[in-house]
């Protein structure tokens, strides 16, 4: 019952976060220097006279006040209405669906290997600190952390497609063998960063009281690494994968548009430089309430984790 | 050993910024001289490093771009530092509603991924250098405002600041002669290792055409520009990379450091 | 059965034990007292092999059963911890995984050295559990440690030390986390493991009246030496050591105003 109201609770802090999501976003709009209902015009081939200017921006909605037309902006958006593409005249959820899945598939694979990667990782060069293994992952993974993630998706391109033709170079006409390249590089480019954290909270870990309690008591080693001491730094490590989401996030952007995969990057890219502005702002939309259902579904995993947190939204709620 | 070692840094960062700035006058040529006889030539004795679609020489193009690349991140740190800071404290000293709305707002940014929102916002705004630096500062300026906030309120609760208010201290004094110096330093530390994260965006954001416009020379749109001749220019790819990779290590390293030799219990990395 | 020979410790450098000899016979309870920073934990710490990171056993021999611990491969000194020797440590709460039901962690440590079903590690449990007095057995191995209090906790890391009925517990500082109502109990239950189970004991602390209270035989530690040795009363009527005076007198005298 409890853990009910702190999820309520937690609920309300959500859906101010969410509006204030959607106002930034909507605000964006601002920023733009040229006027819609310009480029409306433009589109149809009209001159566009102070007139017609005038009667596009009554249809499109433009002229009325900025709190009428947030509202309802967020109100098209809670109903799936995104509003409708500048540059073909269709509904940006459209475009939006057959990008969206292409983003969280890319996402949710990338992350599977960043976890499988760099969990065991971290945690044996912890074990085995300042070992030969140790210090070559901190060697490389120093380096791939400065190497722009944008390099070694075109270094992944040259090797795999060019030299050694594994994968044409256009990814998406590769079906899901498509996904193998761009998924590697965000993997690869985000783990760099979090083999190095998972490193650290793994070595504040075992210098922890019940580690060495746990060796008194004869338990084999790899069961205290991997059943003990990893259960206890879960919290920490979901934090700090909950933020690298953003990164992660941020990545797709630039894979997608390198790997030509039609996700919300690209199609963020297209829309940009056809000043599509609909569609740049449910790309930054859809994108932070990703973000944000991650980030909320980890915060609520704390007290399914540990029971002492368990407690203390209980106390808290 | 460690302070000597982040002062021989220092020195290096100092002389590479200067290079920066005076490298173009050695380059071997033009680098917005274009020919088209020498198109994508590989590197050779004229051009070290070869010369891209338009004939013109890669190596003048790293030199020339590296003003931008390096300076325009440096820019962006340092206005994010200065309003970061300034929102920090105004928040931290103030507190009452100002302080909450202020970090409700970081908050809200913050709940952005935030290169997105820097792509979003450069989209907007119509692709451009400075389009692309204000993105960034929009990008940046929460963690200062938040890190400003946090040391300003712990500052505020040591013993000699408290002491000097009972003194009778002006609120002005106070702020100007303990608590600014008193977090200049971790701030300053913290700004020195985001170099290297700034630079690699606004090198995002070109390479995604968001930044510089062409024909201007800046490393992540010469990348971006090399895309199309994967096959049979890599260099074109390469080099720029190279450039923009060990600038990246440089910074890292020297933040690095800088933070080992201001905070001896921190873990040194390599 | 057990000895520790010429045993050597550094930490990073500098060495904090140096050349520590001593002997243990089967039932026996050796106390071994110093202040703090003596060393003597560490010394408990290099005997079981589990010393934090820069810690080094660098000389001496740790015989068991005429074997020496340090020459056994890391396997068969894990098979002979938590079942033919165990260890009680100064923070129980904290010895224990934060995590983890009480009762799980006792499972664990049974399985680890014999096959056992988890119903009947679970009766063994609180059979224990009420040999050492603990009440309502069952609800406290359904417990985190964070649910329990520090002398029930402590209860629990001896009940789980000696759920394999080891044949020498290593006790470090096991009292000094409680308050003297609770001391009082765990240095009772530890007398009564020696008398039915024959274990013996070697116990490590600041404090001479808890050694007073239990030892058979006495080590007084000073800066990572053993600088006195001998029975109880040899050590508490005539010390030797100026250092042991210094110690027993500020013993609080006890029944006596």
């Amino acid at each position: 019952m409890r853990l009910i109201k702190y999820s309520i609770n937690k609920t309300g802090q959500l859906i101010l976060i969410f509006l204030g999501i959607t106002f930034l976003s909507f605000c964006l709009t601002y920023l733009a220097p040229s006027d819609p209902a310009e480029i409306q015009l433009n589109k149809t081939g009209v001159a566009p006279t102070e007139e017609l200017l005038e009667k596009t921006r009554e249809e499109m909605g433009l002229n009325r006040p900025f709190p009428v037309q947030y509202a309802d902006w967020l109100k098209g958006i809670l109903s799936g209405d995104m509003g409708t593409s500048l540059r073909n005249g269709k509904p940006v959820l459209d475009e939006l669906r057959k990008a969206l899945p292409v983003t969280l598939i890319l996402t949710f694979f990338s992350m599977l290997v960043v976890t499988v990667l760099s969990v065991p990782l971290g945690i044996v060069c912890a074990r085995f600190q300042d070992s030969f293994l140790d210090r070559t992952v901190r060697f490389i993974t120093y380096l791939l952390a400065s190497l722009p993630s944008f390099f070694l998706a075109l270094l992944f391109l040259y090797l795999f497609s060019v030299k050694l033709r594994w994968f044409p170079v256009i990814a998406s006409k590769n079906g899901s063998k498509g996904y193998i390249m761009p998924v590697l590089v965000l993997a690869l480019s985000l783990s760099s960063w979090y083999i190095r954290q998972v490193r650290v909270v793994v070595l504040d870990e075992l210098a922890k009281g019940y580690v060495a309690g746990e060796r008194s008591r004869g338990v084999p080693e790899w069961q205290i690494l991997f059943r003990h001491v990893l259960k206890n730094c879960m919290l920490p490590l979901l934090t700090l994968l909950g933020i690298s989401f953003a990164g992660m996030l941020g990545g797709t952007t630039i894979v997608e548009n390198i790997f030509s995969l039609q996700g919300l990057g690209k199609m963020a890219m297209d829309a940009i430089s056809a000043r599509d502005y609909p569609v740049i702002q449910a790309y930054v939309v859809w994108l932070a309430l990703i973000f944000l259902a991650i980030n909320f579904l980890i915060d609520l995993s704390y007290g399914w984790i540990d029971p002492r947190v368990r407690a203390g939204q209980e106390r808290e709620a | 050993m460690k302070k000597k070692k982040a002062l021989i840094m220092l020195s290096i960062l100092f002389i590479f910024l200067i290079l920066t700035v005076v490298g173009r006058r050695f380059a071997p040529h033009d680098p917005y001289q274009s020919s088209l006889m020498d198109a994508n030539r590989a590197p050779c004795a004229e051009y070290p490093l070869g010369t891209d679609n338009l004939g013109r020489c890669v190596l003048s193009r790293i030199l020339e771009g590296a003003t931008v690349s390096v300076y325009s991140a440096l820019g962006v740190v340092a206005v994010v530092f200065s309003v970061g800071t300034l929102i920090g404290i105004v928040a931290g000293y103030g507190g009452g509603w100002l302080d909450q709305l202020l970090m409700k707002i970081t908050v809200v940014f913050q709940a952005f991924p935030s290169f997105i929102l820097a792509v979003a916002i450069a989209g907007m705004l119509g692709p451009g250098l400075k389009n692309a630096m204000l993105s960034l500062v929009v990008m940046y300026w929460t963690t200062y405002a938040r890190l400003a906030r946090s040391l300003v309120l712990q500052l505020k609760n040591e013993t000699y600041i408290q002491a000097a208010r009972i003194c009778g201290a002006k609120k002005r004094q106070i702020l100007f002669r303990h608590i600014l110096p008193g977090i200049l330093s971790p701030m300053l530390l913290t700004a020195v290792l985001d170099i290297s994260n700034v630079i690699l965006s606004m090198a995002g954001l070109s390479f995604l055409g968001l930044g510089v416009q062409a024909p201007m020379a800046e490393w992540g749109l010469m990348i971006s520009n090399g895309k199309a001749f994967l096959q049979t220019a890599p260099w074109l790819i390469l080099f720029p990379s190279l450039a923009l990779f060990l600038t990246v290590i440089l910074f890292n390293v020297t933040g690095d450091s800088l933070r080992d030799a201001l905070n001896e219990r921190g873990e040194t990395d390599v | 059965m057990f000895e520790v020979d010429g045993l050597q410790i550094t930490y990073g450098k500098t060495e904090v034990v140096h050349r520590v000899s001593f002997g243990v016979k089967p039932g026996e309870i050796i106390g071994i007292v110093g202040e703090s920073g003596s060393g003597k934990s560490t010394m408990l710490k290099g005997i079981l092999g589990i010393l934090d990171n820069p810690g080094q056993v660098t000389g001496g021999q740790i015989r068991y059963e005429g074997t020496d611990l340090l020459g056994l491969p890391r396997n068969r000194l894990r098979q002979l911890c938590g079942n033919e020797l165990a260890m009680l440590s100064q923070h129980p709460e904290l010895s224990l995984d934060p995590l983890w039901k009480t009762g799980k962690t006792y499972y664990e440590t049974v399985r680890a050295h014999r096959k056992i079903t988890k119903g009947q590690a679970e009766r063994e449990a609180v059979e224990i559990m009420r040999l050492l007095r603990l009440e309502n057995p069952e609800r406290i191995l359904n417990s985190y440690p964070f649910e329990l209090s520090g002398g029930m906790c402590q209860r629990v890391a001896l009940a789980i030390a000696i759920a394999n009925r080891p044949r020498l517990l290593l006790a470090d500082e096991p009292t000094s986390a409680l308050d003297v109502t609770v001391q009082k109990q765990v240095i009772d239950t530890m007398l009564d493991l020696r008398k039915q189970f024959g274990t013996a004991i070697v116990i490590v602390s600041h404090n001479m009246g808890v050694i007073a209270a239990m030892a058979d035989k006495v080590g007084v530690m000073k800066k990572g030496e053993l600088v006195e040795w001998g029975s109880r009363e040899q050590v508490l009527y005539h010390p030797e050591h100026l250092y042991t005076q210094k110690l027993i007198k500020a013993i609080p005298r006890m029944g006596r105003r």
